[in-house]
């Protein structure tokens, strides 16, 4: 995709999300020095879950292909209740806003995810920078 | 166990190093390979000059410290609205801590509205923000 080619409303996904129990475990090891203190019971760090959309995002745009400097600039998530590992989810993202700042695009995308039932389990909002 | 609720009180905090091992192993087990974090040739010609840690892994310590000290309630329901101002680069290692900064009733139920920041070593705000709880 070509960063020209972003446009506001357009949308993202469907992205499947199912994480196995060593998915889950290794995310959390690899934000914590101890997995045990962390009170996730067993389930899905739910960051984890925007982290992965992050990373289709991030290959559906090209960035990494296209080796395109990027900001993270901010980051809003609201969690509804606990993911268990082997759960699926599924990812809808919306690109709510696309604008060209002195030569940066400044990109926020809106995600909702629902599981097999269709309930929302999070929402979460991600703002980014590219610099062409 | 009693979860901070009084205005002005710090929320129990914590300290970790950010090694570019533990960046290499956010990304693999994240799935985010953007190069700025991983790739040194790369992220020598950005504006930072060097490898940066992942946003979302000071996120990570936040919503860590947030569920240590509302382990009953942080998971449903549990919202984070941060910045992240100031990049962490690899073997920094930084403090995570919040403050109760406001409480209000909506619908029924008491919420706790706290501060949250991540700060490197030299003082800069790598993260702030707010986190948002219900107290019971």
């Amino acid at each position: 995709m070509n960063l020209d080619d972003l446009k506001s409303g357009q949308l993202f996904g469907p992205y499947p999300i199912e994480f196995s129990r060593s998915d889950a475990d290794d995310y959390i090891s690899a934000t914590g020095d101890d997995p045990t203190p962390h009170n996730f019971g067993g389930n899905v760090h739910p960051l984890h879950l925007d982290a992965f959309v992050l990373s289709r995002l991030i290959a559906d745009i090209g960035i990494v292909e296209n080796r395109i400097e990027t900001v993270h600039a901010g980051q809003q998530m609201t969690v509804h209740r606990e993911i268990a590992p082997s759960e699926n989810i599924v990812a809808n993202a919306t690109l709510k806003s696309c604008s060209n700042r002195r030569g940066s695009i400044w990109v926020i995308f809106e995600t909702e995810f629902v599981d097999h039932s269709g309930a929302a389990v999070a929402e979460s909002s991600s703002t980014i920078i590219m610099m062409p | 166990m009693s979860v901070p609720s009084t205005l002005g009180q710090s929320l129990q905090g914590f300290r970790r190093t950010v090694t570019q091992d533990r960046v290499t192993a956010y990304a693999h087990a994240s799935g985010d390979h953007n190069p700025i974090h991983l790739d040194e040739d790369f992220a020598a010609s950005t504006r930072f000059g060097r490898r940066i840690a992942h946003g979302m892994l000071s996120l990570a310590f936040v919503w860590e410290m947030m569920s240590l000290n509302y382990p009953s309630t942080w998971h449903r329901g549990g919202t984070v609205k941060t910045r992240f101002t100031s990049p962490v680069v690899p073997s920094e290692e930084v403090a995570v801590s919040g403050t109760v900064k406001r409480l209000r009733t909506i619908g029924g139920n008491k919420m706790v509205q706290c501060e949250v920041a991540v700060t490197r070593p030299n003082g800069e705000k790598a993260l702030t923000g707010s986190a948002t709880v219900l107290l019971a």
